[in-house]
């Protein structure tokens, strides 16, 4: 019954899946741009930061189809609208993505320590945060309603770690205007990661939605 | 064509007596629609375990419901599943089938509907019912409205009485010029809004509707759907629809039945979920439900 409707339901999970591939990818070849200086990570992030515009407005007009057309209910409703808001976690994911390697810049090579401890924790919320964007899009393939709690617990990670390069940089000497002008991109490329987190989390809460029925928190919104 | 009792909101010869075992209630008596929670308003049925046999095969069985004032409450359901069958115990309809019985309680404001003291007629007096298919008498249209207070012998101030039910119909701006015209020359939604006012003249406490949109077209079903709404300040609707969307725009609370198979084979409706709208279309509780609302069944 209804195969066409069932059809489109699974065009829209299809389309989630490609987005969180691409959105992770964006995010991984972003941070290799960032702390490696890749010319070629770099045009990858580009690529597929572009990329995931051209799907999120094609995963929305195939959201807006089945809303006009199939009235959906129930917990088809709760997938529609979890596509709906998963597809725009995702571009924003990846949108970040790109910010962070328009950031990309070799640091002054002062040799510091702090330099490296700052390089190290972005290394170390790219890789998180790409993580977390596979995990979350697994999450709605398998429609995992406890992802959420694992992947708040993987942003309280990715929170330390931005922490740690804001508590780094204020520990630098800020009279160097070279190394100023390094930090302050670098605490802005942590802040734009730090998001990625978030962004993950919102997934999961909207899958979390998708399954139980239950409000996602106002926490993560955004 | 003179009407038969199903057709009209079933009144009582002139003068009769009220049935004893119902409390009198006026309009004055209702409590406006505010800001209570629907679960905290007034109880105006109660049913418990309530069932059907026709000539002693069971419809319907085992339905605990509570329906609350000033709310409409929508019952859906695939073809068989009982909801009109059960609409029809809440004034007691079904008295007018032979061989038709009813089991369970319906408690009408605390009271029980089928108590051999309870007055039919009162009840159908006191619970409206409008049908699938418009059914105005073949006379005027004041004469439509003012039949049932006529009858009663509400007499007083029966031009108010008509302006006022024709009104509350919203269908008083359309008719109010040509008021001695036969009702049969309306249209279908104004006829079917004309048998609203019909049953609203005699000052029900509850309107009972069976499909009523289902013989109308979209403009027609949308001012029924908006008058259910606007009912609300002063009445309980309840209604019995097949269209889903229907339900999802115009109830606050939906319940579901089905049809259950017993192992001889027979057939018969269920309850399955009751709760509000709301809830029943976007995370209903029950599988059943689920699958009926997303159109995987029936």
């Amino acid at each position: 019954m209804r195969e066409v409707f069932q059809e489109e339901l699974d065009a829209l999970s299809a389309s989630v899946l490609e987005e969180g591939r691409v959105a992770a990818h964006a995010v991984s070849e972003a941070t290799r741009a960032l702390v490696d200086w890749s010319v070629d990570a770099f045009d990858a992030t580009l690529a597929a930061e572009a990329d995931l515009k051209r799907r999120y407005v094609d995963t929305e007009v195939q959201v807006e189809t089945v809303l006009a057309r199939q009235a959906p209910v129930a917990s088809d409703l709760r997938t529609v609208l979890a596509v709906l808001h998963i597809n725009r976690s995702l571009e924003r994911a990846a949108h970040n993505a790109a910010r962070v390697a328009h950031l990309a810049t070799p640091p002054p090579r002062r040799a510091l320590v702090e330099e490296a401890v700052i390089t190290d924790a972005l290394r170390a919320m790219g890789e998180r945060g790409a993580e977390m964007l596979r995990t979350a899009v697994d999450a709605f393939v398998r429609r995992d309603p406890g992802a959420d709690r694992l992947l708040a617990a993987l942003d309280e990670l990715v929170d330390r770690e931005n922490e740690k390069i804001a508590e780094t940089i204020l520990s630098i000497d800020i009279n160097d205007p070279e190394l100023r002008q390094w930090a302050s991109r670098m605490l802005f490329a942590g802040r734009w990661l730090e998001r990625v987190g978030d962004h993950a989390v919102n997934v999961g809460e909207r899958v979390t939605y998708m399954v139980t029925g239950e409000a996602p928190s106002v926490e993560h919104t955004g | 064509m003179e009407p038969t009792p199903e057709t009209t909101t079933a009144a009582p010869p002139a003068g009769a007596p009220t049935g004893p075992g119902i409390a009198t209630l006026t309009v004055e008596d209702r409590s406006p629609v505010d800001a209570v929670p629907l679960e905290q308003r007034e109880v105006v049925f109660d049913c418990r375990g309530v069932g059907v046999r026709y000539n002693g095969k069971r419809a319907l069985r085992d339905v605990d419901l509570r329906i609350h004032a000033n709310a409409v409450t929508a019952l859906i359901g695939p073809s068989g599943c009982g909801k009109s069958t059960f609409i029809r115990c809440l004034n007691r309809m079904n008295d007018l089938i032979p061989g038709a019985s009813v089991d369970g309680e319906v408690a009408y404001h605390g009271e029980n509907l089928y108590d051999p003291q309870v007055d039919p007629i009162e009840v159908r007096k006191r619970i409206g019912m409008v049908f699938q298919k418009p059914n105005p008498f073949p006379k005027s249209i004041y004469d439509n409205i003012a039949f049932g207070p006529r009858v009663l012998g509400m007499k007083d101030q029966l031009d108010d009485r008509v302006e006022q039910a024709l009104r509350r119909a919203v269908l008083w701006d359309e008719v109010k010029d040509r008021l001695k015209e036969g009702a049969l020359g309306l249209s279908g939604g104004q006829q079917q809004r004309l048998c609203i006012a019909r049953a609203l003249a005699v000052e029900p406490d509850v309107i009972l509707m069976d499909e009523p949109c289902s013989a109308l077209d979209p403009i027609s079903t949308s001012a029924i759907e908006d008058l259910m709404l606007s009912l609300t300040d002063d009445y309980t609707v309840v209604i019995v629809t097949h269209n889903m969307q229907q339900a999802a725009r115009v109830a606050d609370m939906t319940a579901f039945f089905s049809v259950d198979q017993g192992e001889t084979g027979a057939r018969c409706g269920v309850l399955v979920e009751v709760d509000r709208t709301e809830r029943i279309f976007t995370n209903p509780a029950n599988e059943r439900t689920e699958a009926y609302v997303t159109g995987r069944f029936g």
